[in-house]
Protein backbone atom coordinates (compact mmCIF):
# COMPACT_ATOMS: atom_id res chain seq x y z
CA UNK A 1 0.00 0.00 0.00
CA UNK A 2 1.28 3.37 -1.09
CA UNK A 3 2.77 5.84 1.62
CA UNK A 4 0.57 8.31 0.38
CA UNK A 5 -2.22 6.40 1.76
CA UNK A 6 -0.83 6.75 5.20
CA UNK A 7 0.11 10.13 5.33
CA UNK A 8 -3.58 10.81 4.64
CA UNK A 9 -4.81 8.39 7.88
CA UNK A 10 -2.27 10.37 9.57
CA UNK A 11 -3.41 13.84 8.48
CA UNK A 12 -7.45 12.84 9.37
CA UNK A 13 -6.20 11.30 12.56
CA UNK A 14 -3.96 14.73 13.46
CA UNK A 15 -6.59 17.14 12.81
CA UNK A 16 -9.57 14.74 14.85
CA UNK A 17 -6.33 14.86 18.26
CA UNK A 18 -5.76 18.15 17.95
CA UNK A 19 -9.29 19.62 17.80
CA UNK A 20 -10.36 17.70 20.54
CA UNK A 21 -7.59 18.64 22.30
CA UNK A 22 -8.23 22.53 21.85
CA UNK A 23 -11.95 22.34 22.63
CA UNK A 24 -12.11 23.43 26.34
CA UNK A 25 -10.72 26.68 25.29
CA UNK A 26 -13.44 27.49 22.36
CA UNK A 27 -16.13 27.41 24.10
CA UNK A 28 -17.59 30.49 25.62
CA UNK A 29 -16.33 31.31 29.07
CA UNK A 30 -19.73 31.11 30.41
CA UNK A 31 -19.79 27.11 30.64
CA UNK A 32 -16.73 24.43 30.36
CA UNK A 33 -17.28 20.73 29.96
CA UNK A 34 -20.61 21.30 29.33
CA UNK A 35 -21.27 22.72 32.98
CA UNK A 36 -22.49 26.57 33.11
CA UNK A 37 -20.48 28.43 35.08
CA UNK A 38 -20.10 32.47 35.89
CA UNK A 39 -17.91 34.08 33.62
CA UNK A 40 -15.13 35.21 36.12
CA UNK A 41 -14.36 31.72 37.74
CA UNK A 42 -13.12 30.73 33.96
CA UNK A 43 -9.80 31.47 34.91
CA UNK A 44 -9.49 30.24 38.47
CA UNK A 45 -6.72 27.61 39.17
CA UNK A 46 -9.05 24.23 39.54
CA UNK A 47 -10.76 25.39 36.30
CA UNK A 48 -7.68 25.58 34.77
CA UNK A 49 -6.27 22.46 35.81
CA UNK A 50 -9.06 20.61 34.60
CA UNK A 51 -8.87 21.87 31.05
CA UNK A 52 -4.67 21.55 31.01
CA UNK A 53 -5.70 17.15 32.20
CA UNK A 54 -8.29 16.83 29.59
CA UNK A 55 -5.77 18.29 26.76
CA UNK A 56 -2.64 16.25 28.43
CA UNK A 57 -4.80 12.75 28.29
CA UNK A 58 -5.87 13.58 24.94
CA UNK A 59 -2.38 14.46 23.46
CA UNK A 60 -1.25 11.79 25.23
CA UNK A 61 -3.66 9.24 23.67
CA UNK A 62 -3.55 10.69 20.84
CA UNK A 63 0.20 10.06 20.38
CA UNK A 64 -0.46 6.29 21.92
CA UNK A 65 -2.93 5.94 19.00
CA UNK A 66 -1.39 7.41 16.21
CA UNK A 67 1.70 5.27 16.82
CA UNK A 68 -0.66 2.42 17.23
CA UNK A 69 -1.96 3.40 13.16
CA UNK A 70 1.43 3.47 11.85
CA UNK A 71 3.24 0.02 13.42
CA UNK A 72 0.01 -1.69 12.09
CA UNK A 73 0.27 -0.22 9.15
CA UNK A 74 3.64 -1.71 8.49
CA UNK A 75 2.85 -5.36 10.37
CA UNK A 76 -0.61 -6.05 9.35
CA UNK A 77 -1.24 -7.66 5.86
CA UNK A 78 -2.60 -4.82 3.97
CA UNK A 79 -6.00 -6.42 3.06
CA UNK A 80 -6.71 -6.91 6.92
CA UNK A 81 -5.47 -3.28 7.63
CA UNK A 82 -7.68 -1.44 4.73
CA UNK A 83 -10.72 -3.63 6.60
CA UNK A 84 -9.95 -2.60 9.86
CA UNK A 85 -8.17 0.72 10.15
CA UNK A 86 -11.29 2.63 10.72
CA UNK A 87 -11.61 1.15 14.19
CA UNK A 88 -8.64 3.07 15.20
CA UNK A 89 -10.80 6.20 14.72
CA UNK A 90 -13.51 4.60 16.70
CA UNK A 91 -11.34 3.74 19.41
CA UNK A 92 -9.49 7.34 19.05
CA UNK A 93 -13.08 9.09 19.33
CA UNK A 94 -14.94 6.79 21.74
CA UNK A 95 -11.57 7.63 24.22
CA UNK A 96 -11.57 11.18 23.59
CA UNK A 97 -15.32 12.02 24.70
CA UNK A 98 -14.53 9.26 28.14
CA UNK A 99 -11.83 11.60 28.22
CA UNK A 100 -14.46 14.53 27.97
CA UNK A 101 -16.97 12.71 30.40
CA UNK A 102 -14.35 12.37 32.65
CA UNK A 103 -13.94 16.50 32.35
CA UNK A 104 -17.83 16.93 32.54
CA UNK A 105 -17.89 15.29 36.60
CA UNK A 106 -14.65 16.54 37.41
CA UNK A 107 -16.40 19.71 37.04
CA UNK A 108 -19.86 19.35 38.35
CA UNK A 109 -18.10 18.33 41.67
CA UNK A 110 -16.21 21.48 41.77
CA UNK A 111 -19.02 23.41 40.79
CA UNK A 112 -21.20 21.80 43.77
CA UNK A 113 -18.15 22.59 46.18
CA UNK A 114 -18.02 26.12 45.40
CA UNK A 115 -21.31 27.26 45.04
CA UNK A 116 -20.40 29.94 42.50
CA UNK A 117 -23.79 31.54 41.86
CA UNK A 118 -24.52 32.34 45.57
CA UNK A 119 -25.47 36.18 45.28
CA UNK A 120 -26.29 36.22 41.94
CA UNK A 121 -29.35 36.35 39.68
CA UNK A 122 -29.96 34.04 36.76
CA UNK A 123 -31.78 36.46 33.83
CA UNK A 124 -32.16 35.24 30.48
CA UNK A 125 -31.66 38.09 27.67
CA UNK A 126 -33.31 38.69 23.96
CA UNK A 127 -32.08 41.37 21.74
CA UNK A 128 -35.10 42.96 19.86
CA UNK A 129 -32.77 43.52 16.85
CA UNK A 130 -32.14 40.38 15.04
CA UNK A 131 -28.99 39.00 13.50
CA UNK A 132 -31.22 37.76 10.61
CA UNK A 133 -31.58 40.91 8.51
CA UNK A 134 -27.70 40.23 7.81
CA UNK A 135 -28.80 36.95 5.61
CA UNK A 136 -29.96 36.02 2.35
CA UNK A 137 -30.15 32.81 0.99
CA UNK A 138 -29.69 33.98 -3.00
CA UNK A 139 -26.32 31.90 -2.60
CA UNK A 140 -28.61 28.58 -4.02
CA UNK A 141 -28.85 30.51 -7.40
CA UNK A 142 -25.17 29.90 -7.62
CA UNK A 143 -25.55 26.35 -6.68
CA UNK A 144 -28.01 26.09 -9.14
CA UNK A 145 -25.59 27.37 -12.02
CA UNK A 146 -22.94 25.01 -10.77
CA UNK A 147 -25.21 22.15 -10.98
CA UNK A 148 -26.77 22.88 -14.43
CA UNK A 149 -23.21 23.67 -15.77
CA UNK A 150 -22.52 20.08 -14.55
CA UNK A 151 -25.17 18.50 -16.44
CA UNK A 152 -24.90 20.56 -19.19
CA UNK A 153 -21.18 19.20 -19.65
CA UNK A 154 -22.62 16.03 -19.54
CA UNK A 155 -25.07 16.26 -22.14
CA UNK A 156 -23.08 18.15 -24.64
CA UNK A 157 -20.00 15.35 -24.58
CA UNK A 158 -21.16 12.43 -23.76
CA UNK A 159 -19.62 10.91 -26.96
CA UNK A 160 -16.33 11.63 -25.31
CA UNK A 161 -17.06 9.28 -22.79
CA UNK A 162 -15.34 6.03 -22.84
CA UNK A 163 -17.64 2.82 -22.53
CA UNK A 164 -16.82 1.90 -19.17
CA UNK A 165 -15.87 4.55 -16.22
CA UNK A 166 -13.70 4.38 -13.88
CA UNK A 167 -15.10 5.42 -10.34
CA UNK A 168 -12.82 3.99 -7.31
CA UNK A 169 -9.41 2.84 -6.92
CA UNK A 170 -7.20 1.23 -4.12
CA UNK A 171 -4.72 2.62 -2.26
CA UNK A 172 -1.96 2.06 -4.75
CA UNK A 173 -3.59 3.88 -7.86
CA UNK A 174 -5.04 1.12 -9.29
CA UNK A 175 -8.43 1.24 -10.58
CA UNK A 176 -11.12 -1.46 -8.82
CA UNK A 177 -13.98 -0.29 -10.04
CA UNK A 178 -15.69 0.39 -13.33
CA UNK A 179 -18.81 1.31 -14.14
CA UNK A 180 -20.67 1.46 -18.07
CA UNK A 181 -21.13 4.55 -19.68
CA UNK A 182 -25.34 5.68 -19.66
CA UNK A 183 -27.29 8.88 -19.18
CA UNK A 184 -27.57 8.16 -15.44
CA UNK A 185 -23.72 8.43 -15.30
CA UNK A 186 -23.97 11.97 -16.08
CA UNK A 187 -26.88 12.50 -14.23
CA UNK A 188 -25.22 11.24 -11.25
CA UNK A 189 -22.78 14.09 -9.90
CA UNK A 190 -25.84 16.74 -10.56
CA UNK A 191 -27.79 14.29 -7.91
CA UNK A 192 -24.87 14.00 -5.37
CA UNK A 193 -24.87 17.83 -5.70
CA UNK A 194 -28.77 18.36 -5.34
CA UNK A 195 -28.17 16.56 -2.08
CA UNK A 196 -25.14 18.43 -1.06
CA UNK A 197 -27.05 21.90 -1.46
CA UNK A 198 -30.08 20.61 0.43
CA UNK A 199 -27.25 19.78 3.43
CA UNK A 200 -25.82 22.77 3.09
CA UNK A 201 -28.60 24.74 2.79
CA UNK A 202 -30.39 23.07 5.85
CA UNK A 203 -27.12 23.94 7.71
CA UNK A 204 -27.67 27.69 6.45
CA UNK A 205 -30.96 27.63 7.74
CA UNK A 206 -29.84 26.33 11.26
CA UNK A 207 -27.68 29.00 11.85
CA UNK A 208 -29.30 31.96 11.15
CA UNK A 209 -32.72 30.06 12.68
CA UNK A 210 -30.93 29.22 15.85
CA UNK A 211 -30.91 30.96 19.41
CA UNK A 212 -28.56 34.01 19.80
CA UNK A 213 -27.68 33.57 23.54
CA UNK A 214 -26.84 36.77 24.86
CA UNK A 215 -24.59 36.93 28.19
CA UNK A 216 -26.84 38.93 30.51
CA UNK A 217 -23.90 40.13 31.99
CA UNK A 218 -22.81 42.33 28.77
CA UNK A 219 -25.66 41.98 26.49
CA UNK A 220 -24.54 44.73 23.84
CA UNK A 221 -20.83 42.68 23.24
CA UNK A 222 -22.16 39.32 23.34
CA UNK A 223 -24.84 39.99 20.52
CA UNK A 224 -21.89 41.32 18.37
CA UNK A 225 -20.28 38.50 19.06
CA UNK A 226 -23.14 36.07 18.13
CA UNK A 227 -23.79 38.22 15.52
CA UNK A 228 -20.66 37.69 13.96
CA UNK A 229 -19.60 34.34 14.83
CA UNK A 230 -23.13 33.60 12.74
CA UNK A 231 -22.72 35.34 9.79
CA UNK A 232 -18.91 33.52 9.44
CA UNK A 233 -20.44 30.34 9.57
CA UNK A 234 -23.17 30.87 7.02
CA UNK A 235 -20.49 32.33 5.20
CA UNK A 236 -18.64 29.22 5.61
CA UNK A 237 -21.38 26.59 4.88
CA UNK A 238 -21.90 28.43 1.63
CA UNK A 239 -17.93 28.42 0.72
CA UNK A 240 -17.81 24.92 1.88
CA UNK A 241 -20.49 23.75 -0.45
CA UNK A 242 -19.49 25.95 -2.94
CA UNK A 243 -16.16 23.46 -3.01
CA UNK A 244 -18.01 20.34 -2.29
CA UNK A 245 -20.37 20.99 -5.60
CA UNK A 246 -17.09 21.75 -7.50
CA UNK A 247 -15.84 18.49 -6.53
CA UNK A 248 -18.49 16.75 -8.03
CA UNK A 249 -18.14 19.31 -11.33
CA UNK A 250 -14.75 17.90 -11.48
CA UNK A 251 -15.80 14.30 -11.11
CA UNK A 252 -18.20 15.21 -14.52
CA UNK A 253 -15.14 16.40 -16.08
CA UNK A 254 -13.29 13.37 -15.18
CA UNK A 255 -15.31 11.04 -16.94
CA UNK A 256 -14.57 12.75 -20.36
CA UNK A 257 -10.77 14.01 -19.80
CA UNK A 258 -8.81 10.86 -18.85
CA UNK A 259 -6.88 12.60 -15.89
CA UNK A 260 -4.29 10.74 -13.65
CA UNK A 261 -5.92 8.87 -10.75
CA UNK A 262 -3.04 10.95 -9.06
CA UNK A 263 -4.24 14.24 -10.23
CA UNK A 264 -8.02 13.48 -9.15
CA UNK A 265 -6.98 12.37 -5.97
CA UNK A 266 -5.01 16.12 -5.27
CA UNK A 267 -8.16 17.91 -6.45
CA UNK A 268 -10.55 15.79 -4.31
CA UNK A 269 -8.32 16.04 -0.94
CA UNK A 270 -6.89 19.23 -1.87
CA UNK A 271 -10.55 20.37 -2.06
CA UNK A 272 -11.49 18.77 0.97
CA UNK A 273 -8.35 19.77 2.89
CA UNK A 274 -9.63 23.57 2.03
CA UNK A 275 -12.95 22.70 4.35
CA UNK A 276 -11.49 21.15 7.22
CA UNK A 277 -8.19 23.82 7.62
CA UNK A 278 -10.74 26.71 6.63
CA UNK A 279 -13.41 25.34 9.53
CA UNK A 280 -9.94 24.89 11.85
CA UNK A 281 -8.79 27.99 11.62
CA UNK A 282 -12.35 29.87 12.33
CA UNK A 283 -12.91 27.88 15.13
CA UNK A 284 -9.99 28.78 16.18
CA UNK A 285 -10.08 32.51 15.69
CA UNK A 286 -13.30 32.80 16.49
CA UNK A 287 -14.33 30.37 18.72
CA UNK A 288 -17.97 29.56 20.37
CA UNK A 289 -20.46 31.97 20.27
CA UNK A 290 -17.80 34.58 19.21
CA UNK A 291 -16.17 34.16 22.04
CA UNK A 292 -12.51 34.15 20.83
CA UNK A 293 -13.45 37.44 18.62
CA UNK A 294 -11.02 40.54 20.07
CA UNK A 295 -14.25 43.27 20.35
CA UNK A 296 -14.11 46.08 22.83
CA UNK A 297 -15.17 44.58 26.12
CA UNK A 298 -18.57 45.80 27.27
CA UNK A 299 -18.36 47.12 31.23
CA UNK A 300 -20.95 44.65 32.18
CA UNK A 301 -22.98 43.57 35.28
CA UNK A 302 -21.31 40.78 37.21
CA UNK A 303 -24.08 39.98 39.07
CA UNK A 304 -26.34 39.07 36.11
CA UNK A 305 -25.31 35.05 35.37
CA UNK A 306 -26.74 33.04 32.63
CA UNK A 307 -29.44 30.68 33.41
CA UNK A 308 -28.04 27.06 34.60
CA UNK A 309 -30.19 24.70 32.26
CA UNK A 310 -27.57 22.13 32.83
CA UNK A 311 -30.32 19.69 34.25
CA UNK A 312 -31.44 19.86 30.39
CA UNK A 313 -27.99 19.12 29.30
CA UNK A 314 -27.58 15.44 29.17
CA UNK A 315 -24.03 14.46 30.14
CA UNK A 316 -23.30 18.16 28.97
CA UNK A 317 -23.80 17.14 25.11
CA UNK A 318 -27.55 16.40 24.33
CA UNK A 319 -29.77 19.44 25.14
CA UNK A 320 -33.46 17.64 25.89
CA UNK A 321 -35.84 20.66 27.24
CA UNK A 322 -39.73 20.17 26.13
CA UNK A 323 -40.07 23.70 27.57
CA UNK A 324 -37.65 25.81 25.28
CA UNK A 325 -39.34 26.32 22.31
CA UNK A 326 -35.79 26.65 20.75
CA UNK A 327 -35.07 23.75 17.51
CA UNK A 328 -31.60 24.96 17.20
CA UNK A 329 -29.19 26.13 19.93
CA UNK A 330 -25.50 26.54 20.51
CA UNK A 331 -23.58 23.39 21.41
CA UNK A 332 -22.26 23.38 24.72
CA UNK A 333 -18.75 21.44 23.89
CA UNK A 334 -17.62 21.86 20.65
CA UNK A 335 -17.79 24.33 18.04
CA UNK A 336 -21.76 25.16 16.03
CA UNK A 337 -24.74 24.39 17.00
CA UNK A 338 -27.00 20.92 17.83
CA UNK A 339 -30.71 20.21 18.22
CA UNK A 340 -33.15 20.16 21.12
CA UNK A 341 -33.90 16.92 21.15
CA UNK A 342 -37.46 17.22 22.51
CA UNK A 343 -38.51 18.79 19.41
CA UNK A 344 -40.31 16.88 16.61
CA UNK A 345 -38.60 19.06 13.99
CA UNK A 346 -35.17 18.01 15.54
CA UNK A 347 -35.87 13.83 14.71
CA UNK A 348 -37.81 15.04 10.81
CA UNK A 349 -34.40 16.87 10.27
CA UNK A 350 -32.52 14.35 11.20
CA UNK A 351 -34.61 11.53 9.69
CA UNK A 352 -35.05 13.26 6.31
CA UNK A 353 -31.52 13.47 6.08
CA UNK A 354 -31.12 9.94 6.73
CA UNK A 355 -34.12 9.03 4.11
CA UNK A 356 -32.26 11.06 1.67
CA UNK A 357 -28.85 9.57 1.96
CA UNK A 358 -30.80 6.33 1.83
CA UNK A 359 -32.84 7.48 -1.79
CA UNK A 360 -29.58 8.33 -3.45
CA UNK A 361 -27.36 5.41 -2.51
CA UNK A 362 -30.16 3.09 -3.94
CA UNK A 363 -30.46 5.53 -6.87
CA UNK A 364 -26.96 4.92 -7.44
CA UNK A 365 -26.55 1.23 -6.86
CA UNK A 366 -29.78 0.71 -8.93
CA UNK A 367 -28.47 3.38 -11.83
CA UNK A 368 -25.10 3.03 -11.80
CA UNK A 369 -23.72 -0.41 -13.24
CA UNK B 1 -17.00 53.70 3.80
CA UNK B 2 -16.80 49.95 3.91
CA UNK B 3 -16.02 48.12 6.76
CA UNK B 4 -14.53 45.00 5.94
CA UNK B 5 -13.95 42.30 8.97
CA UNK B 6 -12.37 39.41 8.18
CA UNK B 7 -11.06 37.12 11.23
CA UNK B 8 -10.82 40.11 13.81
CA UNK B 9 -9.41 42.51 11.29
CA UNK B 10 -10.71 45.50 9.99
CA UNK B 11 -10.00 46.14 6.51
CA UNK B 12 -11.81 49.92 5.76
CA UNK B 13 -12.26 50.80 2.43
CA UNK B 14 -14.07 53.71 0.91
CA UNK B 15 -16.77 53.91 -1.16
CA UNK B 16 -18.58 56.93 -2.31
CA UNK B 17 -21.27 55.20 -4.42
CA UNK B 18 -23.91 53.14 -2.80
CA UNK B 19 -24.41 50.99 -5.01
CA UNK B 20 -21.31 49.44 -4.64
CA UNK B 21 -22.05 49.03 -1.28
CA UNK B 22 -24.89 46.90 -2.37
CA UNK B 23 -22.87 45.03 -4.82
CA UNK B 24 -20.45 43.88 -2.69
CA UNK B 25 -23.17 42.69 -0.06
CA UNK B 26 -24.40 40.40 -3.05
CA UNK B 27 -21.61 38.57 -4.05
CA UNK B 28 -20.54 38.55 -0.22
CA UNK B 29 -20.09 34.66 0.42
CA UNK B 30 -17.67 34.33 -2.79
CA UNK B 31 -15.73 37.12 -1.43
CA UNK B 32 -15.67 35.40 2.09
CA UNK B 33 -15.78 39.03 3.72
CA UNK B 34 -17.74 38.29 7.12
CA UNK B 35 -19.91 41.18 7.00
CA UNK B 36 -19.82 44.44 5.16
CA UNK B 37 -21.67 47.05 6.93
CA UNK B 38 -22.59 50.81 5.92
CA UNK B 39 -20.97 52.55 8.77
CA UNK B 40 -21.76 55.91 7.36
CA UNK B 41 -25.58 55.60 8.31
CA UNK B 42 -26.44 56.02 11.78
CA UNK B 43 -26.66 52.79 13.85
CA UNK B 44 -29.46 52.71 16.43
CA UNK B 45 -28.38 51.46 20.02
CA UNK B 46 -29.65 47.37 20.13
CA UNK B 47 -32.27 46.87 22.74
CA UNK B 48 -32.47 43.83 24.96
CA UNK B 49 -35.19 42.49 27.55
CA UNK B 50 -33.48 41.41 30.41
CA UNK B 51 -35.81 39.05 32.38
CA UNK B 52 -35.32 37.73 36.10
CA UNK B 53 -35.57 33.64 36.02
CA UNK B 54 -35.88 33.72 39.43
CA UNK B 55 -38.24 36.63 40.03
CA UNK B 56 -41.63 36.50 42.33
CA UNK B 57 -43.29 38.62 39.20
CA UNK B 58 -44.31 36.29 36.54
CA UNK B 59 -42.36 36.10 33.19
CA UNK B 60 -44.83 37.85 31.31
CA UNK B 61 -45.40 40.79 33.55
CA UNK B 62 -41.84 41.39 33.08
CA UNK B 63 -41.64 40.96 29.38
CA UNK B 64 -44.39 43.49 29.69
CA UNK B 65 -42.79 45.50 31.80
CA UNK B 66 -39.49 45.74 29.86
CA UNK B 67 -41.40 46.67 26.69
CA UNK B 68 -43.22 49.84 28.22
CA UNK B 69 -40.35 51.05 29.45
CA UNK B 70 -37.87 51.12 26.41
CA UNK B 71 -41.69 52.91 24.69
CA UNK B 72 -41.82 55.40 27.67
CA UNK B 73 -37.64 56.07 26.99
CA UNK B 74 -38.28 56.64 23.28
CA UNK B 75 -36.04 53.85 22.66
CA UNK B 76 -38.93 51.85 21.22
CA UNK B 77 -40.35 54.27 18.97
CA UNK B 78 -43.70 54.29 16.46
CA UNK B 79 -43.36 52.04 13.67
CA UNK B 80 -40.74 49.70 15.02
CA UNK B 81 -40.76 46.06 14.87
CA UNK B 82 -40.91 43.58 17.61
CA UNK B 83 -39.79 40.14 16.99
CA UNK B 84 -41.86 37.55 16.45
CA UNK B 85 -43.61 35.41 19.16
CA UNK B 86 -41.99 32.58 18.08
CA UNK B 87 -38.16 33.84 18.07
CA UNK B 88 -38.61 35.96 21.16
CA UNK B 89 -39.58 32.88 23.00
CA UNK B 90 -36.52 31.24 21.53
CA UNK B 91 -34.31 33.31 22.27
CA UNK B 92 -35.31 32.93 25.85
CA UNK B 93 -36.17 29.78 26.42
CA UNK B 94 -39.44 30.28 27.68
CA UNK B 95 -43.14 29.01 26.10
CA UNK B 96 -44.57 30.99 23.30
CA UNK B 97 -47.49 31.50 25.23
CA UNK B 98 -45.70 33.12 27.91
CA UNK B 99 -44.92 36.00 25.08
CA UNK B 100 -48.03 35.48 23.21
CA UNK B 101 -49.78 36.74 26.73
CA UNK B 102 -47.63 39.37 27.19
CA UNK B 103 -48.23 40.69 23.13
CA UNK B 104 -52.29 40.64 23.98
CA UNK B 105 -51.72 42.85 26.85
CA UNK B 106 -49.63 44.97 25.12
CA UNK B 107 -52.14 45.25 22.07
CA UNK B 108 -55.27 45.73 24.49
CA UNK B 109 -53.07 48.26 26.71
CA UNK B 110 -52.64 50.21 23.27
CA UNK B 111 -48.62 49.57 22.54
CA UNK B 112 -48.46 47.67 20.05
CA UNK B 113 -50.32 46.42 17.10
CA UNK B 114 -50.49 43.42 15.12
CA UNK B 115 -50.27 43.68 11.25
CA UNK B 116 -50.41 40.80 9.01
CA UNK B 117 -47.86 41.84 6.89
CA UNK B 118 -45.70 43.42 8.77
CA UNK B 119 -45.97 41.47 11.94
CA UNK B 120 -45.93 43.48 15.74
CA UNK B 121 -45.72 47.14 15.51
CA UNK B 122 -44.65 49.39 18.67
CA UNK B 123 -47.57 52.72 18.62
CA UNK B 124 -45.14 54.71 20.54
CA UNK B 125 -45.87 56.95 23.50
CA UNK B 126 -48.80 59.25 23.59
CA UNK B 127 -50.53 57.63 21.16
CA UNK B 128 -53.58 56.63 23.27
CA UNK B 129 -55.29 58.05 25.97
CA UNK B 130 -56.22 56.05 28.62
CA UNK B 131 -59.23 54.51 28.94
CA UNK B 132 -61.54 55.17 32.37
CA UNK B 133 -60.44 51.69 33.33
CA UNK B 134 -57.10 51.71 32.20
CA UNK B 135 -56.63 55.02 34.54
CA UNK B 136 -58.61 53.38 37.33
CA UNK B 137 -55.71 50.46 37.32
CA UNK B 138 -53.18 52.51 36.99
CA UNK B 139 -54.11 54.56 39.61
CA UNK B 140 -54.89 51.42 42.09
CA UNK B 141 -51.05 49.95 41.01
CA UNK B 142 -49.72 53.16 42.47
CA UNK B 143 -51.95 52.95 45.36
CA UNK B 144 -49.96 49.66 46.36
CA UNK B 145 -46.87 51.10 45.80
CA UNK B 146 -47.72 54.68 47.64
CA UNK B 147 -49.21 52.20 50.74
CA UNK B 148 -45.89 50.69 50.85
CA UNK B 149 -44.08 53.62 50.67
CA UNK B 150 -46.51 55.37 53.62
CA UNK B 151 -45.98 52.06 55.81
CA UNK B 152 -42.28 52.46 55.40
CA UNK B 153 -42.27 55.99 56.85
CA UNK B 154 -41.84 57.83 53.71
CA UNK B 155 -43.05 61.49 53.37
CA UNK B 156 -45.34 63.24 50.63
CA UNK B 157 -41.99 64.91 49.44
CA UNK B 158 -40.18 61.45 49.74
CA UNK B 159 -42.48 59.86 47.35
CA UNK B 160 -42.91 63.02 44.61
CA UNK B 161 -38.63 63.49 44.99
CA UNK B 162 -38.93 59.53 43.71
CA UNK B 163 -41.31 60.33 41.10
CA UNK B 164 -39.75 62.98 39.71
CA UNK B 165 -36.36 61.39 39.23
CA UNK B 166 -38.27 58.47 37.14
CA UNK B 167 -40.19 60.98 35.48
CA UNK B 168 -36.71 62.72 34.72
CA UNK B 169 -35.26 59.53 33.84
CA UNK B 170 -37.75 59.03 30.98
CA UNK B 171 -36.90 62.02 29.89
CA UNK B 172 -33.25 61.76 29.80
CA UNK B 173 -32.37 64.32 31.90
CA UNK B 174 -30.25 61.77 34.12
CA UNK B 175 -28.40 60.02 33.05
CA UNK B 176 -29.11 56.50 33.96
Amino acid sequence: MSIAFLVFLNIIFLVIAIFFSIIPFLTRKTESFGVTIPEEVYNEQEMVSIRKSYRNSVVVFGIVFLSLLNVLFFILPSVVFQLYYFLIYIFELTTFFVFYIRGHYRMKRLKENKKWSEGKKEFVVASLKSTDNQFSPLWIIYYLIIMLITLWIGIVFYDRIPEKVVIHWDANFNPNKWVSKSYFLILFPVIIQLFFSVVFFISYYVIIRAREQIDPAKPEESFERVRIFKKIWANFVVFAGFLMLSIFLFMQISFIVNFSPQFIMVVIFGLTGVIVLASFIISVFVGQGGSRLKLSKERGNKDLIVRDDDKYWKLGVFYFNPDDPAVFVEKRFGIGWTFNWARPLSWILLLGLFLLMGVIMVLSIAGLK
Amino acid sequence: MLNFNLLNTNFILLAKKNFLIKLLDKISPFCYTIHITNITKKKRKNMFIKIDINSDIPIYIQIKNEIVGLIAKGELKEGDKLPPVRKLAADLGINLHTVNKAYNILRQEGFIRFNKKRGTIVLGRNINKASESEKEKLKSILRTVVSEYYCKNFSREDIKEIVDQLYDELENKILV
